[in-house]
Parts: structure tokens; C-alpha cells; sequence
């Protein structure tokens, strides 16, 4: 039958393959991902250039105090919509710079968080 | 580029994504759906306004929907004709004007969603074989509410790790798509097939 259908129908057959083809492709890659996120220690997301401070600070569930001075944040500033890159522009730093000042930050945090639950 | 119009997203808000749903659904290859999740979360942050996310995304997916089925139905009559001269094409252009009569609203529903990669073609598509332009609209129009809901919905409640739903979302619709493509063609080609062995 493959043999009929590629005589008469070359690029619907061709087409189906090229689909069957990303069927399993695109199937792999939902399961692999899937695992990958649902593993604990990805869920801490990197940061991204496209990420405003706002969205750090929920991803990351520090609050502004950690997260303001982490960015180069004034902390009396209006909360202001702008994104990482253009923060690690204005800094002279570089995202991993500030991707350090984050997790710095998020570890801060933890110790304070106990160092007040042990009062 | 990916990078390039996410960054956008935080200097310049709804325009954006308004811009990139409309390019997007003349089939120019730029990251709508991933914009879309971007900016729920940012509404779910506070960053942007959840309402003018919506309708910006939605009145670019609309814009651009029918914008491109006005050009292939302007420009594609010389297309339209030489399909028409062939028998061969002639009758395949029949059987879809056919399809289209009977399933036509369906298929222009799911594909600003469901397969959402097909859907720019669909829009050409239904512009050059002039299929009636106020059944494509509406159900675009509900297509496209869809879409807009599922990608702005999902975007504000997984903001947390846009990345993580980003990813999965990507290969998911991938996926899906494939599957569809996979079914339809599987299903004319054993009709092709069978029609051959039956004189």
C-alpha cells in the first residue's frame, strides 16, 4: 500500500511522514520537560532578561525589602514596570551578576526567616 | 529575537503584545502564544493590567485574522483561477470549497487555538476560496477568545515559573498539532489508497 501511495500520492505520504515525524518529536520533548520542571530544584526559575523586578519578587518569594537592593532599587521607589536587562544596562552589570544578588538575597532571607522563628 | 520582544514586553506593555498577535496570525513566525503567557504573569505580578492585556492581545489576533483574509482574497483570484483550470485541482478545490461548507466554522474555531500554527493559513485560505467572510469572523472571533483566554489564563496562574509553562506549552501545542495533522492526513491517505484498489 505505501509502495501505491507513493507513486500516486508523493507528497500527502511525504507530508504524513514529516508529521509522524514531530508527533514523536514534540511528544518526547512534552514528557522530558515535564519531568524537568516538575523536579523540585528547577522550580526556582532563572532569571531572564525579560523579567521585571515585580516578577522576581513572586517567583522567587522574596519580599520587596530583599528583592530592592538585590536590583540597584531605591527603597522609597515608585514600583516601576522595567525589565532585568534593562537594569543590568543602567548597573554595568551582567544578568548573572544579578542573578547572584537574587539567590544572595533569597539565602539572606532564609536566615533571617528562621533567625526569627527561633525568637 | 525571542529574547529581543519579551524584553519589550516590560518597556512597552499591551502595544506589544498587541503587535506581535496581530503579525503573528499573518503567519509571520514570532512567539505570540509565549508573549501571551509572559503577560498574564505580568498582570498576576501587578506589572500590567489584566483587562488591557486581554483586549489587546484578543483585538490583534481579530485585526490580524481578518486582515489576512482580505489580502488572499484580494490577491488570490489569480490563484483561485488557476486552480479552477486544472480538472485535477479543480476538483480538489471543490471538495474543499465542500468542506469548508459543511465543516468550515468548526475549522476556523479550532485553528486559532487548537492548532494554532495552522491558523494564518486558514485565514489565507478561506480568504482566496472567498469563504463567506461573517461566518470566518465570527467564529475566528470565538476562536480567538479561546486562545487569548487559555494563553492569558494559564500565563496568570502558573506566573510563578512562566519558564516551566512556557516550555511545556510549546511542545504540548507542537504536539497536538502534529497529532491533528497526523489524523487527517492518515484518514485521506487510506481513503486514497483504498479508492485505487476499487475501480
Amino acid at each position: 500500500m505505501i509502495r501505491h501511495l507513493w507513486h500516486t500520492h508523493r507528497l500527502a505520504l511525504m507530508a504524513f511522514l514529516i508529521a509522524l515525524v514531530a508527533l514523536v518529536y514534540f511528544g518526547g520533548r512534552t514528557i522530558t520537560s515535564t519531568i524537568y520542571w516538575m523536579d523540585p530544584a528547577h522550580q526556582e526559575q532563572p532569571l531572564a532578561g525579560w523579567m521585571t523586578p515585580r516578577y522576581v519578587a513572586q517567583s522567587y518569594k522574596l519580599p520587596r525589602e530583599y528583592v530592592q537592593p538585590a536590583l540597584f532599587i531605591a527603597p522609597d521607589a515608585t514600583p516601576n514596570r522595567v525589565s532585568l536587562e534593562s537594569i543590568a544596562q543602567a548597573n554595568d552589570v551582567t544578568l548573572a551578576d544579578l542573578q547572584a544578588r537574587i539567590d544572595a538575597a533569597a539565602a539572606q532571607f532564609e536566615l533571617d526567616r528562621d533567625a526569627r522563628n527561633n525568637d | 529575537m525571542t529574547e529581543l520582544i519579551f524584553e519589550l514586553l516590560a518597556d512597552y506593555g499591551v502595544t506589544i503584545v498587541f503587535i506581535v498577535t496581530f503579525l503573528s496570525c499573518l503567519a509571520i513566525p514570532i512567539p505570540s502564544s509565549l508573549l501571551m503567557l509572559a503577560s498574564g504573569g505580568f498582570a498576576a505580578t501587578g506589572d500590567l493590567s489584566l483587562i488591557s492585556v486581554g483586549l489587546g492581545a484578543f483585538g490583534g489576533a481579530v485585526l490580524g485574522d481578518n486582515s489576512g483574509y482580505w489580502i488572499a482574497r484580494k490577491f488570490g483570484t489569480r490563484l483561485d483561477d488557476w486552480l479552477a483550470r486544472h480538472p485535477k485541482r479543480a476538483a480538489l478545490r471543490a471538495r474543499s470549497a465542500a468542506f469548508m461548507e459543511k465543516r468550515g466554522g468548526s475549522s476556523v474555531f479550532f485553528s486559532c487555538w487548537l492548532v494554532a500554527p495552522l491558523g494564518p493559513y486558514m485565514n489565507y485560505f478561506c480568504g482566496i476560496t472567498r469563504y463567506n467572510w461573517l461566518r470566518f469572523a465570527l467564529w475566528g472571533i470565538a476562536g480567538e477568545i479561546v486562545w487569548v483566554s487559555l494563553y492569558v489564563g494559564l500565563g496568570h496562574t502558573f506566573a510563578d515559573n512562566i519558564s516551566a509553562i512556557a516550555s511545556l506549552l510549546g511542545n504540548a501545542s507542537g504536539f497536538v498539532t502534529a497529532l491533528v495533522v497526523v489524523i487527517a492526513l492518515g484518514i485521506w491517505l487510506i481513503r486514497a489508497s483504498k479508492k485505487k484498489h476499487a475501480p
